[in-house]
């Protein structure tokens, strides 16, 4: 990204909801091993109650063909949503020899600039923070779910038994005590950097702006205990940055894969067409789950 | 970011709220809801979630090889999560621990935790127990262990050993338990197939490995065989990180692994034809003159003399009636004659054959080790090796180019290529590939495996091994059974039958699941299980060893020992073990079980330890230099503690290659040629391509030239090669019962890998039950296609069960033949028979 447009998105306040601060991440895909050491440190830490059985608030999948949740039919009816099996697909390529291909794509909520959810809600229970995080009031949501449907990410889940919809809230408890997100302390790739983008002085900031930091370890950030991380030096894009909400989860794109590939799940022009691309079809098809 | 900073945000806000804010702003109705609402209660409660917890700074014990250190959150008197602490003094180390060590505490809760010690009334295996009370349990297993000891002799009763290294004070008792009652000890790291016995036949050295951290310092990386994705969590980022800075890694596998497709170039290669590739690299090696002449002639055994008549090394008691017969010799150029060697001298000649004159004034005609070694490397070119392996010429010759010209380049050679019949030939030709090079003894280089929890940094026998009296030499010794005869039967080439071999009557499986991990499962269970009157399972979840013992005694969880110590050799850190929870239910810990039965065998004294801080006390003070300066209360306060190695980040043999002292082998040198009976008997002084034992469509265990004119009978009717490899989702067989984990894993079950090829050939689709088998047993599971798997092959993610396998057993198609040469001596752990289950056939029919 270049400064200029850095300066556009981030060097002023969110011309929308006011905030100052915008945390966000950027995530090397060429580095993570596919461990779901994220998800798990969220699970344990948000969702391990009641209602939560198969809401991974990050999930990862083995791109193409792992998709969480699934659904079949109407993309938008949430009511086909499957939870079920949230790395069904692991570790299945595509392609054939020699030219097989796959990624692993993290996940956790965008807390977009612009979000989908947010003006979805019939209850406005959904706002935007001072730190630029994208919550749900627990005491005001009554599980419309409008949210879980306007979400282009899938990233709202709805609790069936507290009847509310749950979403990542970027571990902001944690962060209020001076920890990184559960997600980025436990990632063991370390693959994730966590800042804040609309500070020009944070490491995601630079790093956005100029790749070729990423080659040299850094220092931990002042405050956050962030750890030294060797990211590689190829352009930060967002994932599905066509569907306009202006993510800020930021990825290293894989090198591994076909550029043609790369611009289906990290370009504009409508590159990754509607839907997400590459549905398993044929043999693939497990039955009987 | 501090609540100060918060304060900060928030006033900063307010009077963004106060002034007059863009017309644009103010519209948006989202914009009225951020600021009209000042509280908003629902966060607190989340904050609250957060609140009022303890943290204990652990280590989780399983044997991943990891030890990765945790902080324990404790909410009123409950585990509620694990973090990692970030608190290794060398920032690369931080964060350590992956999904399972966060859900350690899934398992401590588990609804399989084994309550109280349990006693069995059905058949074996049926499920039917009795509770009993802790002194009917010790009064029963000592009488029963009393009688065996009577009836068959005390090493009968035989403790399957823990890996010691992952909680010295729980794993060592069981040593100390065999130790001082006579029992019979297993081994372990052989047994598993984690031991490179090339290792122990190059350099005298049970494994050597460079320290994760020096992966840094390489130009070039070969992931031999290992999928470093999967099976090393914690330190695969070296790997990422190095690439990500522009090192190469290269990955060697039949398979397309995660770490396929996360490097570089993936060479795709036949199962068990490693070690061609590698002998076809050193040939490009030879041929384009990038040897490192200096290294082989002043540090392997290249200029060595050995005799053409017997293929034995020339000694100096050959030559002359005075000469020792432990000096070897090489030819000086300068005097025209052999002299005896001198360790890193460049006076010998690398290269050539001499006409000798020997004490009986016969002439013998005499080759260096590297002469010969050249010779062989003529059968490796690289048409051949494409033709043997399917990788293409053209990748051989630049892939040994590459290497070749990237000094210090790695290589890091898993057990992928180690569980094989001739995992030893195909290890030994990987080292000759780094040794022609000159990557051994280098930071950066080297050839390591870094598997298998083997390594304790300091030296446990005090503890292990305690003396008869303290002013004696003597100590009280286990009796050596490998668990490879316990399984498979004594061998007619094995080292010392009488003394290693017994037929055992009581299994106390100490070191782990033994009955639901063991390859060769089908032998275990018909021909072994019937002989045995007592199988003894301290657990802590219901394992299948668990289910199919006769006594099982409830062991606390790490989160509920008080105390213990563990070290890696993947990292160079001494950590402390401490509980954060009270033992739950009726569960105690092994010192403790172990002290009690040797109280009622009459061996309670010797024992003496029934509580682990003593014993880490003991452990630090007799343990050597390399934890001298370590004691318990500088545990207690730093944690973790990098114990006093040579070098920083640790390499193998760098005093060695640099002259400072000489290798431990006889001749004092890295030895690539061998010339025991045994090697010499086989054709295999130096390594060559033998096709694999069982795995080929060629002729067994047949050097190329013969094995290409033969098949494999076997083969036609079992075409499909069978792995039950190692997943991302389990160590071995703990947290394969984990809910948490199981649901990330697919669908949760064991899942028969396939080629979409050759499922089609089979009427397979996905998702259908299928069965392979051979000629051994079979396993019943759905069918899962990936490209991923070669054609001619079946994956079968392992760990499983009992309960969880619907039919048969994934290591029943397993049977480990065992090797002669692994045989020629027998050092428990360090030279034995190494198991080769990766060497296996079968065939998948629809269920």
């Amino acid at each position: 990204m270049s400064e200029e447009l850095w300066q556009k998105y981030y060097g002023q306040a969110n011309p929308l909801y006011g905030n100052r601060v915008q945390y966000g991440m950027l995530l090397d895909i060429n580095k993570c091993i596919g461990c779901h050491s994220c998800s798990m440190a969220c699970k344990q830490t948000w969702t391990s109650g009641p209602g939560q059985d198969s809401m991974y608030w990050n999930s990862v999948a083995t791109k193409p063909f792992g998709k969480y949740p699934r659904h079949e039919g109407d993309p938008k009816d949430s009511a086909r949503y499957d939870y079920r099996y949230p790395n069904l697909y692991q570790d299945t390529p595509k392609g054939t020899y020699p030219k097989l291909w796959q990624f692993y794509l993290a996940r956790p909520c965008n807390h977009c600039a612009e979000p989908a959810c947010l003006p979805a809600c019939p209850t406005r229970s959904i706002y935007k923070n001072e730190d630029g995080l994208v919550l749900i009031d627990q005491h005001k949501c009554e599980g419309f779910q409008y949210c879980v449907k306007a979400c282009p990410y899938d990233k709202i889940y709805y609790n069936p038994v507290t009847k509310k919809s749950q979403k990542c809230v970027f571990c902001f408890p944690l962060l209020e005590k001076g920890q990184e997100p559960q997600c980025v302390k436990s990632c063991v790739g370390k693959i994730r950097v966590f800042g804040n983008l609309m500070d020009p002085e944070s490491t995601i900031s630079k790093l956005i702006r100029d790749p070729s930091l990423g080659a040299k370890p850094y220092d931990p950030e002042v405050g956050l205990k962030a750890t030294h991380r060797v990211l590689n030096n190829a352009e930060p894009r967002q994932y599905r940055p066509d569907w306009g909400t202006s993510p800020s989860v930021w990825y290293v794109p894989p090198r591994n894969i076909p550029p043609e590939e790369v611009e289906k799940y990290f370009g504009y022009a409508m590159g990754g067409l509607l839907d997400e691309p590459h549905k398993p079809e044929g043999p693939m098809k497990m039955k009987d789950i | 970011m501090t609540t100060s900073r918060r304060d900060f945000v928030k006033g900063s806000l307010a009077a963004l709220a106060a002034t007059p804010l863009t017309s644009f702003a103010l519209t948006r109705p989202a914009l009225a809801a951020l600021n009209v609402r000042t509280d908003r209660p629902w966060e607190e409660e989340f904050r609250n979630q957060v609140r009022g917890e303890t943290i204990v700074r652990t280590v989780n014990l399983p044997n991943c090889t990891g030890s990765c250190g945790w902080n324990v959150v404790v909410k009123d008197g409950v585990v509620t999560r694990v973090e990692p602490p970030l608190d290794y003094p060398d920032d690369a180390y931080n964060p350590r621990g992956c999904m399972k060590g966060q859900t350690y505490h899934r398992r401590v809760y588990s609804p399989g935790r084994i309550k109280y010690p349990m006693k069995r009334v059905g058949a074996r295996g049926a499920g039917q127990w009795k509770r009993i009370s802790w002194d009917e349990a010790f009064d029963f297993v000592a009488s029963e262990i009393k009688r065996i000891s009577e009836k068959y002799g005390a090493n009968t009763v035989w403790v399957y050993p823990p890996v010691p290294a992952t909680g010295l004070v729980k794993q060592g008792a069981g040593f100390r338990f065999a130790a001082v009652n006579g029992f019979g000890l297993g081994t372990f790291y052989n047994w598993y197939g984690d031991l490179p016995i090339a290792h122990p036949m190059t350099w005298n050295v049970q494994t050597e490995e460079h320290e994760f951290k020096d992966v840094l310092d390489t130009n070039y990386a070969i992931i031999w065989g290992s999928d470093v994705v999967q099976t090393r969590m914690p330190d695969a980022h070296f790997f990422a990180d190095a690439r990500a800075k522009g090192v190469k890694l290269v990955y060697i596998s039949p398979y397309f692994d995660p770490t396929a497709s996360w490097v570089d170039e993936w060479v795709r290669v036949r199962q068990g034809t490693d070690g061609a590739l590698a002998l076809g690299l050193c040939h490009v090696v030879v041929k384009r003159g990038m040897v490192d002449e200096a290294h082989l002639r002043r540090t392997t055994s290249g200029p060595l003399l050995v005799r053409d008549d017997t293929a034995k090394y020339l000694k100096a008691s050959d030559v002359a009636t005075d000469g020792d017969p432990k000096v070897f010799m090489v030819w000086d150029p300068a005097q025209r004659r052999a002299v005896p060697d001198t360790y890193f001298s460049d006076a010998p000649a690398l290269t050539g054959s001499f006409d000798v004159m020997l004490k009986d004034g016969k002439t013998v005609r005499c080759t260096t080790g590297q002469s010969l070694f050249l010779k062989t490397l003529d059968d490796y070119d690289p048409k051949t090796v494409s033709e043997i392996t399917g990788v293409p010429a053209e990748t051989i010759e630049r892939l040994a180019v590459e290497y070749a010209s990237a000094k210090p380049a790695s290589i890091w050679a898993g057990t992928g290529i180690n569980h094989w019949y001739h995992g030893d030939l195909i290890g030994r030709s990987v080292i000759a590939l780094a040794m022609l090079t000159g990557n051994i003894g280098r930071n950066g280089g080297g050839v390591s495996p870094w598997a298998g929890q083997y390594l304790m940094r300091l030296n446990p026998t005090d503890y292990f091994f305690p003396k008869k009296s303290p002013d004696k030499p003597d100590r009280y010794a286990a009796v050596p059974l490998d668990t490879a005869y316990v399984v498979n039967g004594p061998t007619e080439t094995m080292a010392n039958k009488e003394k290693l071999w017994r037929q055992i009557r009581c299994i106390w499986a100490a070191g782990g699941n033994l009955l639901g991990e063991a390859s060769d499962q089908s032998n275990l269970m018909r021909k072994v299980l019937p002989q045995i009157e007592l199988i003894v399972s301290p657990e802590i979840e219901m394992s299948t060893t668990a289910q199919l013992a006769d006594i099982i005694l409830p062991v606390v969880s790490w989160y509920e020992l008080p105390f213990d110590i563990t070290t890696t050799p993947a990292h160079p850190y001494i950590q402390l073990v401490e509980g954060s929870l009270p033992p739950m239910y009726e569960a105690k810990t092994d010192i403790e079980i172990y002290y009690e039965v040797c109280k009622r065998l009459g061996t309670g004294d010797v024992y003496k330890y029934n509580h682990p801080k003593p014993v880490i006390e003991l452990l630090l003070e007799t343990g050597g230099p390399k934890v001298k300066g370590i004691t318990f209360e500088r545990l207690q306060k730093e944690r973790v503690i990098r114990v006093n190695l040579p070098s920083s980040p640790y390499a193998s043999f760098t005093e060695e290659i640099e002259g400072k002292k000489k290798f431990t082998t006889a001749s004092g040198r890295q030895e690539l040629y061998k010339d025991e009976d045994r090697f010499i008997q086989f054709g295999e002084q130096l390594p060559v391509h033998k096709e694999p034992h069982v795995a080929t469509p060629w002729g067994p265990s047949k050097v190329w030239k013969e094995a290409k004119k033969e098949r494999n009978p076997l083969a036609e009717k079992y075409p499909l090669v069978y792995h039950a490899r190692h997943t991302r989702w389990s160590v071995h067989s703990s947290w394969r019962t984990t809910d948490e984990i199981l649901k990330l894993d697919d669908i949760g079950q064991p899942l028969l890998e396939l080629n979409p090829a050759d499922a089609l050939k089979r009427g397979l689709t996905a998702g259908d039950w299928a069965t392979a088998y051979n000629q051994h047993g079979y396993v019943k599971a759905r069918v899962k296609l990936r490209e991923s798997v070669p054609p001619g092959a079946v994956v079968i993610y392992f760990g499983w069960q009992r309960e969880q396998i619907r039919e048969g057993h994934w290591n029943a198609l397993t049977h480990n033949a065992i090797n002669p040469i692994h045989e020629i001596y027998f050092i428990p752990n360090v030279w034995g028979p190494v198991s080769g289950h990766f060497d296996q056939l079968c065939e998948v029919k629809k269920a």
